[in-house]
């Protein structure tokens, strides 16, 4: 008996001699990202904060440049059977991944990790995006929006359907000196892949049929290069501008504009307070629709059940009610939940600037580019024609089904 | 008569002389015309990148564009500085540069002596294939070296940045080039005392190449400071990264704080500056020689 007590009381010694050293051997999750400057300091304070939230898993934030660069490193790491955790990544890059089984499905731990309704909660279009074959591989992080910029001055209203903006256009365009040449315009675009895609899915178009093979060169994507077209060389009340259009917003010589929410912060620096302005939802053509971006944060398939789960639960924690508002107030990104929208700090930034709810109010009409593998390209070709178009080098209808052909040849139809 | 002509022959000859001194004294004006308007041309962007680092954001993008800032805000290189641990880069860019430096000009002079003076089997087909590497892009490299290196388990070391840049086909052919117009009846003589062809190429052909050895020396000096993407693919930790990673934090995907990349690439740029006024003149005679430029 005596031998038998030592013997437990020696055993219980050696166990919590050795706990604290078990306890201290945390799982260690690699994350990739690419936020940079102010964004990178949020991103860093959350990573800090989920560290702090619990003893046993640490992440470790990693800065691998920009998008195009960390789209390159993940590339090669991935070949080589040496991913990271987890990672920053757009949806065309995941296609691939997810074709070749790379990716942890964030679905699979429904009831390990997540709730049901903590996915319900997650904006709809925001879910779709993040869901290849109805399966959510990955979740959404930092999300952004296009938003119609307005010089409040120079228009009578805020235009909100496409009639309304060449009203309005006509309303703001000036020849202040009477030279014969427009100082000021009423609306600004940029001959870019993503001015067409904003005027595309408001005209209900899209870019690619249910199998995937390109049909912008349809009936609506014409109608959305006419319309452009027509605002420039008809009604000659836009300008064709090749830099960012908050710099002409600022000097006062442009009265509107669409483009991303992220730029919210360029937009204010170049108005310096001059005048009126806000940023109100996008108008509506035969139909309102808002495209969203950014990236999601994906975990790869490389690594032990235990290392998979821990991330898992970072993904968690990013995206929780409380964070994601957060992350939206400090870095001007969107809340990727319903329920953060009704958080008391969410409501105050809104009452503070009602710029802030014109990037949310566009949730239920949101679009996302397509995720077949190599659309990267594909935007790039894209972009081209449709700057030929607008620049009258092309036809718009010859300039259309150009792209859509090459496109088709990189989708293999 | 013969004192007229000889008289003549004087007078034409001031005459000539002193068009061909006006002529003289035109051409150089304009020249230096030419050549103070060419600097101005290139020293703007510098002129521009130090003011920007002293002006407030809102002012950096203001138009018409403002030369000197309205107040100096030296702050902004403090905060620069603080944006990423700057002092640990600037180790790792200055040990890194050097090393690769120094171990490129081994290897590049070794071979370069080979192909210039020594005769073997293929030589030509050696070097034209050395050449042929030249013509592939480095982007289309950049993976496949980068799984070697994780194969190596190189990722995150000294070794990632250094052992794939110590040859330079460049700076073989390069010396190479200079080597070839040594003549070889020196080599002749030295081996008829008795000297090996290593003694002689470190005794003899190194001392007379030194402009073409410090125009390879910058340029690798100048291409291992810059270069940024294989930094970043190769290593994850901060403390092995280098001063272009750390340019980068000011740049995010919507927008740039140009006052403080500015700031930032001033101090960046100090050190090849210094390097430079040191080894001007042997930089310009290896330009010269070898009719490249940078």
């Amino acid at each position: 008996m005596k031998k038998f007590l030592l013997m437990a009381l020696l055993v219980v010694m050696v166990v919590s001699m050795a706990m604290p050293a078990f306890a201290a051997e945390k799982i260690t999750v690699t994350f990739w990202h690419a936020m940079s400057s102010g964004h990178g300091g949020f991103l860093q304070k959350l990573i800090d904060d989920f560290n702090a939230s619990q003893d046993e898993i640490e992440v470790v934030g990693i800065y691998q440049g920009s998008y195009g660069d960390l789209s390159k490193k993940l590339l090669g790491a991935v070949a080589s059977g040496e991913p990271p955790v987890v990672a920053q990544m757009y949806e065309d890059w995941t296609t691939k991944f997810v074709e070749n089984d790379k990716i942890e499905a964030v679905q699979w731990y429904i009831g390990s990790v997540f709730t049901q309704e903590e996915i319900d909660d997650i904006i709809w279009s925001f879910q779709l995006s993040n869901s290849w074959d109805d399966t959510m591989y990955t979740m959404p992080f930092n999300k952004s929006t296009n938003l119609l910029y307005v010089n409040l001055d120079l228009v009578d209203k805020v235009p909100t359907t496409w009639d309304e903006l060449v009203e309005q256009s006509k309303v703001a365009t000036k020849d202040v000196d009477g030279d014969g040449v427009i100082d000021i315009y009423g609306f600004g675009i940029r001959p870019t892949v993503d001015t067409f895609n904003i005027f595309l899915r408001q005209a209900g178009g899209d870019f690619l049929d249910e199998n995937g093979k390109a049909i912008f060169n349809s009936q609506a994507g014409v109608d959305a290069l006419q319309f452009l077209h027509d605002m420039v060389y008809k009604h000659k009340v836009a300008m064709i501008y090749q830099g960012y259009l908050n710099e002409p917003l600022g000097e006062g010589k442009l009265a509107m504009y669409q483009d991303s929410s992220a730029g919210m912060p360029y937009a204010a620096q170049a108005v310096g307070g001059k005048f009126a302005w806000t940023a109100a939802p996008l108008v509506a053509g035969v139909q309102a629709a808002a495209p969203f971006m950014g990236t999601n944060l994906a975990v790869f398939t490389d690594h032990s059940d235990e290392v998979k789960s821990a991330a898992m639960e970072f993904l968690k924690f990013m995206v929780n009610t409380e964070n994601t508002a957060w992350w939206a107030i400090q870095s001007g990104y969107l809340p990727i939940r319903y329920s953060a929208l009704e958080t008391p700090e969410w409501e105050e930034f809104v009452a503070a600037d009602s710029k802030n709810a014109a990037g949310p109010a566009q949730f239920d009409y949101g679009t996302f580019d397509p995720k077949p593998d190599g659309w990267s390209t594909i935007r790039d070709i894209i972009g081209d024609y449709v700057q030929q178009a607008l620049l009258n080098e092309m036809s718009i209808q010859d300039a259309l089904d150009a792209a859509a052909a090459e496109a088709n040849k990189i989708l293999g139809f | 008569m013969k004192e007229t002509l000889a008289n003549r022959e004087s007078q034409l000859e001031v005459n000539s002389t002193l068009t061909y001194k006006f002529k003289e004294r035109f051409s150089r004006a304009v020249l230096y015309v030419v050549l103070t308007l060419g600097a101005l041309l290139v020293l703007m962007p510098f002129f521009w990148m130090i003011s920007t680092s002293l002006k407030m954001p809102s002012e950096v993008a203001s138009m018409p564009p403002r030369w000197i800032p309205s107040v100096f805000m030296w702050e902004n290189y403090s905060e620069a500085w603080n944006m990423a641990p700057f002092a640990k880069y600037f180790f790792n860019s200055c040990y890194v540069a050097i090393t690769c430096t120094i171990l490129e000009l081994i290897t590049s002079a070794l071979a370069a002596y080979a192909f210039a003076k020594m005769e073997f089997f293929g030589k030509k087909v050696i070097f034209m294939v050395f050449l042929g590497t030249m013509m592939i892009p480095g982007e289309v490299m950049l993976i496949p070296n980068f799984m070697t290196i994780i194969q190596l388990k190189w990722i995150d070391s000294y070794k990632a940045l250094i052992v794939p840049w110590m040859v330079s086909v460049f700076g073989i052919f390069l010396m190479r080039q200079f080597f070839m117009t040594i003549p070889n009846e020196l080599h002749d003589a030295a081996k008829i005392d008795g000297c090996s062809r290593f003694r002689f190429l470190w005794q003899i052909v190194i001392p007379l190449s030194k402009p073409v050895l410090v125009t390879a020396a910058l340029f690798k000096f100048v291409g291992s400071w810059n270069s940024f993407l294989w930094v970043l693919i190769v290593t994850n930790s901060p403390g092995m990264r280098t001063v272009p990673v750390g340019l980068s934090f000011f740049s995010t995907d919507v927008g740039t704080d140009y006052h403080l990349l500015m700031a930032a690439s001033t101090f960046a740029l100090l050190p090849l500056l210094i390097l430079f006024f040191f080894l001007q003149k042997q930089f310009i005679q290896g330009i010269s020689r070898s009719g490249l430029k940078g």
